[in-house]
């Protein structure tokens, strides 16, 4: 391989990657190159040398008994995952035999109490979900949103 | 009490999230220089960057919980330091942190301390070649070391295009760099 591929091959590779093989055999036959490649790295050990810098850790720990506690939260999919459940249960429960009995057993009567549980049960869920996710929906409204990372 | 070294950023996370606030602050000396930097080439100012850094680490705090270890925290936090930088800079937002390197080098050797410079200077020649907007890119990868995909992750540029960037400025380096003396 000649010194101008390699150069090229070896500028397109991330630095720090593992080389091809034909990358590494030009690099441990040809001591041009070699050399190249240890002045590169040895330019870049002094070009992100660290230099004295600022106490942020001290400062933004004495603001922090002054801000909000960070809390768990529950992720959005698990969010998804209950809320599946909840409505697979209030569709699949009536279909169950067991429900059918109690109806034969304790009438028509008995269908009040259990909507009002599951009408319950819905609206606990949505006021949670609206709850705590404010910041997501009001950026859904309107206001911008910034992209993170989770 | 200082966390040792060793200790995953993710257990300190939890940590902090279980209510020992101070294991933030092994976070922040282990994460700052990165905001620190970007502060530095957004602000181009060190005490605009020592301020803008302390802003994230807040932000960071508040936010810890939507932290899910999907990403590094590293990169997570780079993620929130680069959006605030962006926003902040809306008005202005071109990058530069070689006006106000904090590096002395008066500490190096003669020799060192010209390579640092060519180093330097052909990089600074790489960023201003670039749109403004992919400066960012290239310090991320030869200042903070940073892969190409955590600086797509961070950016949102596409992976391709960060790479095309950096492989132009590598060439710049290699120019400015020149051929060193080979014994034998």
């Amino acid at each position: 391989m000649k010194c101008e591929v390699f150069e090229e091959r070896y500028d397109r590779a991330e630095e720090g990657a593992k080389l091809s093989p034909s990358l590494a055999l030009h690099l441990a036959r040809c001591p041009r190159c070699a050399a190249r490649v240890e002045l590169r790295r040895r330019a870049l050990e002094l070009y992100r040398r660290p230099g004295p810098e600022p106490d942020i850790a001290s400062r933004v720990l004495a603001l922090l008994p002054f801000l909000p506690r960070p809390r768990r939260s529950v992720s959005l999919r698990d969010w998804i995952l209950t809320g599946l459940v909840l409505a697979s249960s209030v569709v699949l429960v009536p279909a169950q035999k067991v429900f059918s009995l109690v109806i034969t057993e304790y009438g028509n009567r008995w269908m009040l109490p259990f909507v009002l549980v599951f009408g319950l049960a819905v609206s606990v869920f949505g006021a949670l979900f609206i709850g705590t996710h404010m910041d997501e929906l009001s950026g859904l409204v309107g206001r911008p949103r910034t992209r993170t990372v989770r | 009490m200082t966390e040792a070294p060793g200790v995953p950023d993710e257990v300190l996370v939890a940590k902090v999230l279980d209510g020992e606030p101070a294991a933030f602050g092994e976070l922040i000396r282990r994460h700052q220089r990165r905001v620190l930097r970007i502060g530095y080439g957004f602000f181009r100012n060190a005490e605009d960057a020592a301020d803008f850094a302390q802003d994230v680490m807040i932000k960071a705090y508040t936010a810890l919980a939507s932290f899910r270890g999907a990403a590094k925290f590293s990169t997570w936090l780079t993620r929130i330091a680069y959006n605030a930088a962006i926003n902040e800079a809306r008005r202005k937002p071109r990058y530069d942190p070689l006006e106000v390197d904090p590096v002395d080098t008066r500490e190096l050797d003669p020799e060192d301390r010209h390579i640092r410079e060519e180093t330097a200077a052909a990089l600074r020649k790489a960023m201003e070649e670039l749109p403004q907007k992919y400066a960012v890119c290239l310090d991320m990868y030869f200042y903070l070391g940073m892969k190409y995909g955590e600086i797509s992750e961070t950016t949102g540029f596409p992976v391709n295009t960060i790479k095309s960037h950096v492989f132009r400025a590598k060439r710049e380096l290699r120019r400015a760099l020149g051929a060193p003396e080979v014994d034998g």
